[in-house]
Formats: C-alpha cells, structure tokens, sequence
C-alpha cells in the first residue's frame, strides 16, 4: 500500500529519512553519556570506541549475518562524513564542532557507529 | 411487397376484368377491398395514377374514365415498377430525388416528414419540408408541388399563395411586401415603371439590354456611367424603403402596448407622489426634532448657567476649604492615610512586570523564560527516553567510554613524567608520580620542592654501578606517611606508590658523574629547618628500607638502620601533599644535561 502510494522513489526517500533518524538517535543515545569533553580526550588521544571498550574490558558487537543492505543501510554507509558531522550537529553541536576539529579521528569514529547501527 | 402494390395488383386484375370504369367507381372499389388500413383519398390517387403514368402504364385514363390498356406507342407491362409503388416514405424520397434534391438528403427528410407528419395532407407535407432548413427553399416548394401533384390532393389556394410567398418579406400586417420592382431600358437609360406595366422587366434584364442599347449606340458605358447611377438609385430607394418599415415598425404600437404604457406611466405617476409625500412627513419630522433639540439644549444651558451660579455662591459663602481625607486620617491615625494611599496607588497604577509570565492554569504562573526553558528540557528529556529505548546499546557503549575515559586518565596521572632538578646535586631527572630519589645524591624529593637528605652521600662507584645498571634505576620508590611514635617509629604505613624512571643516557652523562658530590649545605634554604636534619634522615631510611631500595650490596659490613632519638615533638604527622595535576606533555620525556 505504502509503496504503491510513494512509488519506488518515494519509498527511497523515505528509507532514507528512517536511517538518518536511526544514526540521529544513535548519536543523541550515544552523547547523553560521552560527553564533547570526552569525545575531545578520545581524539587527542586517537581511541577508538573499540579501543574504549577494551579498556573497560568490554568489546563491540559481532556482526549480524543477516544484516540486509537494504537501502536505507546502503544509505547511511555511503554518506559522507561531512554529511555525518551535519547530522550530528543537529543533535550534539558541542560533538560535531569537536569532529571538525579532528576530521581524521571524526571519520574513523563514524565508520564505527555507522558499523554499529547497521547492525 | 407493399400494401400499395398489392391493392395496385389487386385493382389491376379488376380493371383487366371489367375493361373500363369512371374515375369514381375505381375510387369506390379500392375504397371497399383496400387490404390493411383506411387508405386516404391521397393514397388511392396514387395507386391509380401509378398505373397509368409513369414508364410501363398498364392502363389510360381518358378524362374521368379508366380503360385497362396503355396507348400503342407506351409498351404495357403486366408488373409495376417497385420505386413507383413502394412505401409512402420511399415514394417521397423517390420524388425528391426526382427534382434534384440528393440522395444524402432527400431519404432523411422523406423519413422524417412520414414519421412525423400525414403525407396525404399537403398542409402537413408543407410543415414537414419547412422543418429541413438543410433543402433549398427552391427544392421544397418543387418537392412539395410535385408530391401534391402526384398524389392529386386539393390544394387550397390560401396554402399554395404560402407556399409561393415563403421567401417575401411580410411586413407588420402580415402581408408580402412588395419588393420586385420594374425597370425599362430606354436608349441605355433604366427607368423605373410601375409594377402593373407588363412591358416591365428586372433589373438584371434591364441592365443587360440598356448595355445592348449602348453597345449599338457605339457609345461606351463610362460616358456619364448611367446604369452605376442607377444602381445607386436603387440601393438609396431600398434603403428607404428598409427605414420606412422600421418607422412603420416602431411608430404603430398595439393597443396593448398603448395600454401597458399608460398603467406604467400611472404606476410611476403614483410612485412619485407616494414618495413625495412620504419626503414631507420626514421633513415635517425633522424639523420637529431640530426644534425640540433646540429648545432642550436651551434648558440645558440655562440649567448649567443655574448651577454655576449656585457653586460661585457656596464658595463665595463657605468660610474655610475642607480638608484633605488623607490628612484628616493621617490625624486620627499616624499613617494610617499615607498606608492608603499607597494602597490605592498600587491598586490602581501596578508596577509594570519586568518579565512576561505565563498562566498554566492548575500549576500557576510562570515566567515565559523560565517556561520555555522547561519546555526544552521535556523536549530534550523526551528525545532521549527515544533514543534510550530505541538503541540502548550505544548508551550503555557511551557509558563505558566514559568509565574508560576515567581509566586511561588515572593512568596517564600515573605516567605523567615530570621534569624536576635535584634540590641537593643540582642532577636534571624526569620521574613519574609526586616524588622521586635522586640517583646520585639519593635524596628523596618531593615535586613541590621538599626535600628528604640523604643520610650520606653514595660513593661514586656505587653511583656508577647504580648508573650502569638500568634496573636498579628503574625501581619503586614509596612514600611514606609516617606516625611518629616511640612504639611505631619504624612501622610507617605504606600509602602511596610512585615509579622512578631515569633515563640511562643522563645518568651516563660525564657532568653528572663528574659532578661533586652534594653537601648537605647544598640543599636549599628554606625547605626543610636544619633542626630536622636526623629525624629526616631516620625517615629517608625507613622510607628505603621499605622500598627495599637499600644498598644489599655494599661494602664492610651491612649498613644498620639507625635509630634516631626520639624528637623533641613526642609526634608528628607528616603529610605528602597531594600531586598537583600536571599539564599534558607537548614534548617527549626527555631529560637535559645539567646546565643546558
């Protein structure tokens, strides 16, 4: 029903407004405890989250088999970490302004959540 | 085969049997065995006509009597043609087509004109051809002529005068206008003639034979152009002619019209007195009003005139000014008139509020600062419950990061070197934590600059073995808080752990080998009284036996730990200052050679 009313472009669009969302809620799920302070010390110090985990003796989820690239997945993958900083901006300024600061820490971090929401 | 061909069979049979029979007994006879329904005298006209007309008669019709036979030079036929004897409607079509109206129209019209009307009636044939405005005129007044023709129906004359007159202007009366007019062509001149002289011709044949005239005259026709002059002529006269129907037209009004003139004339007559009399009551009333609004005004003033005078005469008469309410309260009640009359201004003049406020109803009142940041704090509070219980994976991973966070920086407080100089030897060292020992002097040092001495000073092969060997370099050192007690002099309580790194390179460096060897004048004024001297050393002792720092390999016999004397304080406490939080390295813990 949905698709014949939006058509195929349409329903794109909106697997796109949906995973946009998703990585949103993630960040904001993601910042009320990491905090801009934080994040500055993990990219003066280069920590990834995996490495963060680590410490606390933790690890990152194991990839799901069944993850589907649907497009919405294809989407948020293939976005740019420009894009990524913008969104986050929306939701955690403080965040994203710490992201410029440190593009190359800011992209290896987003491949990471973007990893993580995927999953 | 149609009921017309077999009566027409039928009557033919009859005929053949009888030889010959008047006009009227055929009608008679068809009349009495016509099969199917009543015929119309139209109908019978046609049976008989078909038979002795037309391409192959079988009979003639001599004056009023029917003879079965056709004349010697018209072959006779024993059958009818079919077109001649076909249906009403299709005999109809077949004589319009026969005048030379096509195909396309003529079996429509046929069609519609059976249908609708009585084709035995010339009257209603005639109505039927005027409801087919696609026929030429022309064609249905032939149509028409020959239908009645061949049907042989009495046409009465007022019809056949319609008929002819359908395509003449009528003027209001109702009767055909006039328009042909007759022309004479005299010597190439044209000359109107009145309507009755036969001799008269139209004026297209006028026209051609005054130019025949002047033709044989050999004159040409632009000598003095008299048929252009005629033709103007004409077309003023028509033109005339057209404007004295339009006068006629509006100059004679019915007697109706005359009379619904009249009542309108009477109705607006009656209208415009109605109203003018209505405008002089409303004047009347006016004018009343205006007068009775004068005469009150006058009162009024003469009222208020009154009651000046009257006031001017109480204040002229009244001996003293009443006084003022507030002070006659202020009287009775200190301050009592002044506290009203702030309440009144307050009552009735408030204070302007300095912010807006908001009423939520139940809940109260609220500034509109204080509301819209409470609105954004639910928002902010809703957004995350969302995101809490959408992906409470990433808010538990942003919880560890930070307990992480908190981790790795107690370990870098813990690494942290730190670059000091050797209060007592002068030895630039990096160490890590709140205090380290001088390698060469063996002092203990703190980072804020207190100063422990050693008891004696090292010899200098012992320095250089200690300097050779990285491991004895590299050791733990304690801090200690001791209580001084004479029950637990050499039971200090371990608090702290700090590591001592040096760097080999510096260690191996010829000034600090070179150097002399530290005095304990040499330490800085100011850092510890020289008064404390023995018990800073019994602490630097205990504080090495602890550290396991004391030298197992040296020369003679075993050093002893010395007892120190109790000191003049029967106790005291010693507290190591906390570790100021050191700023983050920008550079690499490198030490530098004395003096550099």
């Amino acid at each position: 029903m949905l698709q014949r009313s939006l058509g195929n472009r349409g329903m794109q669009k909106l697997a796109e407004i949906v995973a946009e969302r998703k990585f949103k809620q993630g960040v904001i799920s993601l910042c009320e405890n990491l905090s801009a302070q934080d994040l500055l010390f993990y990219a003066e110090h280069n920590l990834s989250i995996r490495d963060a985990l680590a410490k606390v003796g933790k690890r990152l989820p194991a990839p799901t088999p069944s993850t589907s690239l649907n497009h919405g997945v294809a989407y948020l993958l293939g976005l740019p970490t420009a894009k990524l900083i913008s969104l986050i901006s929306e939701v955690a300024p403080a965040h994203a302004q710490v992201l410029r600061l440190h593009p190359q820490y800011a992209a290896s971090l987003l491949t990471e959540i973007q990893t993580i929401l995927i999953k | 085969m149609s009921v017309f061909a077999d009566n027409s069979a039928k009557f033919a049979t009859y005929l053949q049997t009888v030889g010959s029979m008047p006009m009227s007994d055929a009608i008679e006879w068809l009349q009495e065995n016509w099969e199917g329904d009543a015929p119309r005298q139209g109908a019978l006209n046609l049976v008989l006509a078909s038979g002795h007309k037309g391409k192959y008669p079988r009979w003639r019709r001599d004056g009023d009597v029917l003879t079965w036979g056709a004349s010697t030079s018209v072959p006779v036929s024993s059958t009818t043609p079919e077109h001649t004897l076909g249906d009403p409607s299709d005999q109809f079509a077949t004589v319009g087509m026969s005048i030379g109206v096509s195909e396309h129209f003529a079996k429509p019209a046929a069609a519609f004109v059976a249908a609708s009307y009585d084709l035995w009636d010339p009257v209603q044939v005639w109505e039927g051809l005027k409801m087919c405005p696609e026929i030429n005129i022309t064609q249905r007044k032939r149509w028409w002529q020959t239908w009645s023709t061949k049907t042989q129906v009495a046409v009465t004359p007022e019809l056949e005068a319609e008929v002819n007159r359908v395509s003449l202007p009528r003027t209001l009366d109702g009767k055909p206008e006039e328009t042909r007019r007759r022309y004479m062509a005299v010597n190439g001149d044209i000359i109107l003639v009145s309507q009755d002289d036969e001799s008269g011709m139209s004026l297209s044949e006028a026209e051609r034979i005054a130019r025949v005239q002047l033709l044989a005259r050999g004159t040409s026709q632009s000598a003095g152009d008299p048929i252009l002059a005629t033709f103007l002529v004409q077309s003023g006269e028509t033109e005339r002619k057209r404007m004295d129907v339009d006068q006629q037209r509006y100059q004679r009004p019915d007697a109706e019209v005359e009379t619904r003139i009249q009542a309108l004339q009477l109705e607006s007559d009656s209208r415009i007195i109605a109203m003018q009399r209505e405008f002089d009551i409303r004047l009347q009333l006016v004018e009343t009003n205006f007068k009775h609004q004068f005469e009150m005004s006058q009162t009024e003033s003469r009222h208020q005139m009154e009651a000046i005078n009257h006031n001017l005469e109480r204040l002229l008469t009244r001996p003293a000014q009443e006084e003022d309410p507030i002070a006659k309260a202020d009287k009775l009640v200190p301050g009592f008139g002044m506290f009203m009359q702030q309440a009144f201004q307050k009552m009735f003049n408030p204070p302007t509020p300095e912010t807006l406020t908001i009423n939520l109803g139940e809940e109260g009142k609220m500034s509109l600062e204080a509301y819209e940041r409470l609105e954004a704090i639910k928002n902010q509070k809703e957004m995350l419950k969302i995101a809490r219980e959408n992906l409470p994976q990433l808010w538990e991973m942003g919880k560890d990061m930070k307990e992480a966070k908190k981790r790795i920086e107690r370990e870098e407080q813990a690494n942290q070197l730190q670059q000091a100089t050797c209060a007592s030897c002068g030895l630039p060292v990096a160490f890590v934590g709140s205090a380290f020992q001088c390698p060469k002097c063996q002092s203990i040092q703190t980072a804020d600059g207190q100063v422990i001495p050693a008891p004696k000073a090292q010899p200098v092969e012992d320095a250089e073995h200690t300097a050779m060997n990285p491991e004895i370099t590299t050791g733990f050192i304690t801090t200690q808080e001791a209580i001084m007690t004479p029950e637990a002099i050499m039971a200090p309580e371990i608090t702290i752990q700090r590591e001592v790194i040096m760097a080999p390179e510096v260690i191996m460096a010829p000034e600090v080998i070179m150097a002399p060897e530290p005095t304990q004048a040499a330490a800085p004024a100011g850092i510890l009284p020289a008064s404390t001297t023995e018990y800073d050393a019994m602490l630097a002792s205990s504080v090495r036996r602890q550290m396991g720092t004391e030298k197992k390999h040296a020369r003679g016999r075993p050093r002893k730990p010395r007892v120190a004397s109790l000191p003049s304080q029967p106790s005291a406490e010693i507290e190591m200052p906390p570790a100021p939080i050191p700023a983050p390295l920008t550079h690499p813990a490198v030490l530098v050679p004395a003096g550099s």
